[in-house]
């Protein structure tokens, strides 16, 4: 189904909250700041792997600090993210540890007046370590007889023997895959190694805790989830639910980095109920960089296809390299099966996934939650497996991809659904046209020392983590709609906006379903306790569930809005018709045909208030029908200098199938930033461990990990993005997600293009100058 | 977290109060822009009680050229560089590498004596002063004294200059009309990044033949380095892409870069690049002293 | 000891220590919270300010340096033509994302603008390198900055 005519969705509108964001006023967690507040820092791991012996504080309580330690919070083992069920929540986490096992890992927390004195207490604590043995490789922490990371670890709450450091694993075979193979003309068997990443969001992890009279607690913090935030908490500290009041407040980008609840809370609150007085507690930029990084991967990948075209059978072991802990190794075991069975059409597939704990920094999702890692496997082989057999690699992927009607199960195999829209079609063959691509450059006629090569990926990402049944994970959400008393309307939503705008987009539904102008659509400021209940905001859920709840408030309010007309106006409710009268800044509900009756929103609320009829209002649950992907397609044209093996993005053409467009300026951006992280996976990032100290080699400095500058993008003109003209039936007007999609395709993209440049294939992220080097010298050998 | 040590900043007008207090003061450093000082401070590389901040001595602060030489005060900052008409016009080598350092912000503040006291490896306007031949003037309460920049390096962010010296001014000849220099980098990113490998040549040519060369690089040794070997090999040369390539390639035995596990590059690749980055600046500077010419 | 200053156009008088830096001087003591912590290594640039009217990572600026001196922030600027120029841009092109490199990259972009008019895509690059933003890729940044420019030459 194509685009539909929208009186306020697909418009370029000003977000609201960009005043707030362009004069400096808006407020972040870091910003908060409380009277007779007191300032936090964290005593951490300078080992990889130990044992406390002994924790001596006096010199810290002697300088006026407060305190707290490992040996006095409660010992309770927890995951700090509550998305899925409790039956697959794996719970190996303490808020502080007496046994660190990695660079960073908390040990106490001191409070006191200043940054500088609580730094100064902190220096005053005295530790004794006794060091164990760590691993920096899943291969190696997997070898018998290595130490163990834990040695028991909780699932749901019952206890496990962790064995070869293997945190969880999971299986699927699907059709009978020997036979699969059996019938291959050719089968292509590599094995592939991710990068491990850090998220790099702009604001630290912070955390400002307010202890309130009646016995809870006000918490203002990094988070993609207030109210799973509001319930770790209860879970760590026995608090009632009611008091604790977890605030939203804009965050400073994110990526999948605060979808658990980050350390830093349960501290700043064990301080705060300790020393009775508000605490702030801002992670610095090292520190950050200690607390949470991608997850890396190995994936060895196996795939059998006809001399036809036709792909026969797929085999995938995939090995996940989770750090110290677990925040959602076992659900995304699922989603990296997951993400690659439903990417093109295997008749029969296996899949053995493991998670591997190892002494560094915990991983958890970063945007695309192993999408990104999975899509660069599979879209480098699909373009091998073209080559082997001689078709063209786009019109193998046309013959092969999953799309309309097919099964889809993305968020891994208990989030099934069926596919209502696709534009997979449409983005190849468009993008194709744009950037030439039959006629792009062959590897083998360059010689001259800057090659350029065109590559293709394509990806898709689900637009929230819900199927018609229920499945292991949380999803769903809700909102509060209100009529004020001149019409307008006050939207109240526990979903976090990330800067991707997604409460605008909200806004814009709303205000397309009530017919009423844009501006007459308030976002209110929230907190757990104005707030029905939202899992999180994650798995580009925002626009497509979180914009389902409010469709569904809106909804009902239009009904009400309906009843009370009716009376006033003396007409059949029903029969009653809605428009937006943009000179008078109102909605309007008129009996067509009729002439004089017709009446603003204004007038009903103004009526409704003498009357006594009550305020027009409506608050719902809302768990979205389904699960659809949106889909990505990116072209890639490089330039490789094969002097120094740098390599530069020449020129970028994208498309997006995101169902309705509810803001192009928006949902480009998404595009264009997920085009600059895809393209700093592919060439720039790592955090690489140093096995002499178990420390990250850049001990924590940005200035060792660099991120793309303004200089490392395309020119305006040369990066083209387009969207796809189709509609997502289940979606609210027909939208659904991009910010994940945004990503996931582009190291496959550029890898491709890489290979068209140099006629090399890169098997390790990221793809270097030196690893370039190296290729090309091994090439001409 | 890493807090800045306490200290007493001083801030004197002249450079006489300024050497004072360098002599007097127990643990004491000047400090210019304080881009790399105060990093450094926290990071605990040095130890100071005491910071004479430099930056009110309207003096050193200034370009200016008089009798065929630039002087360049020691807290002109690299946007000065950048900005300079006498630098454009006369050693745009050094105004192209300033501009290389840092985002505006950095430029705005890191002055070209700490550039070059810092010593790292890798200072950006130590290469194109090294190639320009400049000389450094260093001020102690005792006099003043001029020697070659390339004395001031002493080993990796370590400077020669003894306790209670100052730098205080850079100063080079007019190249010549015959000449042209060139500066180039190599960085992870292409925007505001540290060198991986720097390099800058200058040379004087008669006709088609080489009467005078100059290279240096950055980050590939434990200092900023001028490759006599390579000056040798180029002077009397008749230059042209294939003298240059063959020149250049000789660098990668010449240098010596850092083997320290946590260095940004390989040692292989560094030596590979101060190939590559020899033969680009050596081509640009013969392309600019040709243009220069005419 | 006491800084005297003017911040955004005020005369200000603040009590400090020699090691504070300019960036905790504003948030902390002065409460300009519109300064925002990014590293405090002068890697990210959310800490600019405009400090006698040129870009500064205030991180690395020490409180009594600023003695005399003229510093801006955002704050200072809403009645400016010249950022309201920048601000609207920034907000019809969508160049704002989580928004909290925007104030950083907002004083960046108006310096540029103040010393050169009409700036190429390839100069605007030039000027914010030393602004990150891991949001946007900059693409739709770099065109606001040259939007504005265009609008202030066309007036």
């Amino acid at each position: 189904m194509s685009q539909r005519a929208f009186r306020v969705l697909g418009k370029k509108t000003i977000r609201k909250d960009g005043v707030a964001k362009v004069t400096g006023q808006e407020i972040y967690a870091s910003d908060v700041s409380l009277p007779n507040m007191l300032h936090a820092r964290v005593l951490k791991s300078t080992f990889p792997h130990a044992r406390v012996k002994s924790i001596d504080v006096s010199g810290a309580e002697a300088l006026g600090a407060t305190v707290v330690t490992f040996e006095e919070t409660p010992d309770l083992r927890f995951c700090p993210r509550l998305v899925s069920v409790p039956e697959a929540t794996y719970k190996d986490w303490r808020m502080l540890t007496g046994k660190p096992r990695y660079v960073g890992e908390a040990i106490a927390g001191v409070a006191a007046e200043s940054e500088e004195e609580a730094q100064r207490a902190l220096e005053a604590v005295k530790v004794e370590f006794e060091p164990l043995e760590a691993s920096f490789d899943a291969l190696d922490s997997m070898a018998p007889g290595r130490e163990l990371v834990h040695e028991e670890i909780l699932l749901k709450d019952e206890v496990l023997k962790v064995r070869n450091n293997i945190a969880c694993q999971l299986e699927i075979t699907e059709g009978d895959v020997e036979a699969g193979f059996r019938e291959a003309d050719v089968i292509i068997e590599r094995t592939y190694r991710t990068n491990r990443r850090y998220h790099n969001q702009l604001e630290t992890k912070s955390v400002v805790v307010r202890p309130e009279p009646d016995g809870g607690i006000t918490v203002w913090s990094t988070t993609q989830t207030i109210h799973n935030t509001r319930l770790l908490l209860h879970e760590i500290f026995g608090l009632p639910v009611g008091k604790i009041r977890v605030v939203k407040v804009a965050l400073g980008g994110s990526f999948g980095s605060s979808i658990q609840v980050n350390p830093v809370v349960p501290i700043a609150v064990a301080l705060a109920l300790k020393s009775r007085r508000p605490v702030r507690l801002t992670y610095t930029r090292e520190e950050d960089l200690h607390d949470h990084a991608s997850y890396q991967m190995i994936f060895k990948l196996k795939i059998g296809v006809k001399k036809d075209g036709k792909l026969t059978a797929g085999h995938m072991e995939a090995i996940l390299d989770i750090g110290a802990h677990q925040i959602q190794a076992y659900p995304l075991l699922g989603c990296v099966v997951g993400w690659w069975v439903s990417l093109y059409k295997l008749p029969a597939k296996s899949y053995v996934g493991k998670a591997v704990y190892t002494n560094k920094v915990p991983s958890c999702a970063f945007r695309g939650y192993g999408n990104p890692q999975i899509t660069w496997a599979v879209e480098t082989l699909m373009d091998e497996l073209a080559g082997k057999i001689g078709i063209d690699p786009l019109d193998f992927r046309l013959k092969n991809y999953i799309g309309l009607g097919d099964l889809f199960w993305g968020q891994g195999p208990t989030v099934k659904s069926i596919i209502h829209s696709c534009g997979v079609e449409e983005i190849l063959k468009k993008g194709a046209e744009m950037i030439d691509w039959y006629n792009r450059p062959k590897p083998e006629t360059q010689t001259g020392r800057y090659r350029r090569g065109i590559g293709m990926g394509r990806g898709f990402h689900t637009s929230s983590a819900g199927a018609p049944v229920p499945s292991s994970i949380i999803d769903f959400g809700g909102a509060m709609l209100k009529m004020n008393e001149d019409g307008t309307f006050d939207y109240v939503s526990a979903l976090m906006d990330h800067g991707c705008g997604t409460l605008e987009a909200h806004t814009k539904i709303i205000a397309e379903e009530l017919c009423v102008p844009l501006d007459n659509v308030n976002i209110i400021s929230a907190d757990t306790g104005t707030t029905v209940y939202d899992v999180c905001t994650h798995a580009s859920r925002g626009v497509y569930s979180g914009g389902g709840a409010a469709l569904k408030v809106a909804r009902q309010v239009k009904e009400k809005l309906r009843d009370f007309a009716g009376k006033m106006l003396d007409a059949y409710p029903h029969a009653l018709k809605f428009r937006c009268d943009e000179e008078r800044g109102q909605g309007v509900i008129f009996a067509e045909g009729i002439e004089g009756r017709e009446i603003t929103f204004g007038e009903i609320a103004s009526t409704a208030r003498h009357k006594n009829w009550g305020t027009i209002a409506s608050v719902d649950s809302y768990r979205q029908p389904s699960c659809p992907p949106h889909f990505t397609g990116y072209f890639v044209d490089v330039e490789v200098d094969t002097w120094t093996g740098k390599i530069r993005p020449v020129r970028v053409v994208a498309g997006a199938d995101i169902g309705t467009v509810i803001n192009p300026v928006l949902a480009a951006g998404q595009v264009h930033g997920g085009f600059a992280q895809g393209w700093s996976m592919t060439t720039l990032e790592d955090t690489v461990y140093d096995p002499v100290s178990g420390d990250l080699v850049n001990r924590g400095f940005l200035s060792n990990y660099k991120v793309p500058s303004s200089q490392d993008l395309p020119d305006l003109e040369d990066f083209t993005v387009f969207f796809a003209d189709t509609y997502e039936p289940t979606g609210p007007f027909g939208a659904k997600g991009i910010g994940e999609g945004a990503l996931n395709p582009v190291a496959g993209a550029v890898a491709n293009a890489i290979q068209n440049a140099l006629g090399i294939r890169f098997f390790e992220l990221p793809i270097t100058p030196i690893k370039v080097l190296e290729a090309l010298k091994e090439k001409e050998a | 977290m890493k807090l800045l040590p306490s200290f007493t900043l001083h801030r004197p007008i002249s450079l006489n109060e300024a050497l004072k207090l360098l002599s007097k003061l127990e643990d004491s450093k000047p400090i210019a822009g304080g881009t790399d000082l105060l990093i450094d401070l926290k990071e605990g590389a040095y130890k100071a009680k005491h910071l004479v901040d430099l930056g009110l001595i309207r003096e050193l602060g200034n370009i200016r050229e008089a009798n065929g030489l630039i002087h360049i005060g020691s807290t002109t900052t690299h946007a000065q560089l950048v900005a300079s008409e006498i630098i454009k016009a006369k050693a745009p080598v050094l105004g192209e590498a300033a501009s290389l350092v840092g985002g505006v912000q950095i430029r705005n503040r890191a002055t070209v004596g700490g550039n070059l006291c810092n010593a790292s490896p890798g200072a950006d306007t130590a290469t194109p002063l090294l190639v320009l031949d400049a000389q450094v003037t260093v001020a102690s309460l005792e006099g003043s004294r001029s020697m070659p920049l390339s004395e001031l390096f002493a080993g990796p962010k370590r400077n020669s200059l003894a306790p209670g010296e100052l730098l205080t001014e850079i100063s080079f000849s007019v190249p010549p009309a015959c000449s042209g220099a060139s500066f180039s980098k190599l960085g992870r990113r292409r925007g505001c990044t540290l060198s991986l490998i720097n390099a800058a040549a200058y040379l004087e040519t008669n006709g088609a033949t080489c009467r005078e060369a100059r290279v240096a690089f950055g980050a590939c040794a434990p200092t900023p380095v001028r490759i006599k070997d390579v000056e040798e090999l180029l002077k009397g040369k008749k230059l042209d892409n294939q003298s240059i390539k063959e020149v250049s390639s000789a660098c990668y035995g010449l240098v010596q870069p850092s083997t320290r596990v946590h260095a940004r590059a390989s040692e292989e690749y560094r030596r590979e690049m101060s190939c590559v980055f020899m033969k680009r600046t050596l081509m640009e500077a013969l392309d600019r002293a040709r243009r220069n010419m005419q | 000891m006491n800084v005297r200053f003017t911040l955004n156009g005020k005369d200000v008088e603040s009590e400090t220590r020699d090691n504070r830096p300019l960036l905790d001087l504003l948030r902390v003591d002065l409460g300009v919270t519109s300064v925002k912590k990014g590293c405090e290594y002068g890697e990210c640039g959310a800490c600019t300010v405009l400090l006698d009217e040129v870009p500064v990572t205030s991180c690395l600026v020490l409180a009594p340096q600023v003695e005399g001196k003229t510093v801006t922030t955002i704050d200072g600027l809403v009645d400016d033509p010249l950022m309201e120029k920048l601000r609207q841009a920034f907000l019809e092109d969508g160049a704002i994302q989580c928004g909290f490199c925007t104030p950083g990259m907002l004083l960046t972009a108006y310096a540029l603008l103040k010393e050169n008019p009409n700036p190429t895509e390839l100069e605007v690059k030039k000027a914010i390198e030393g602004n990150i933003c891991r949001c946007t890729g900059y693409v739709l940044i770099i065109k606001a900055i040259l939007d504005a420019a265009e609008r202030v030459l066309a007036e």
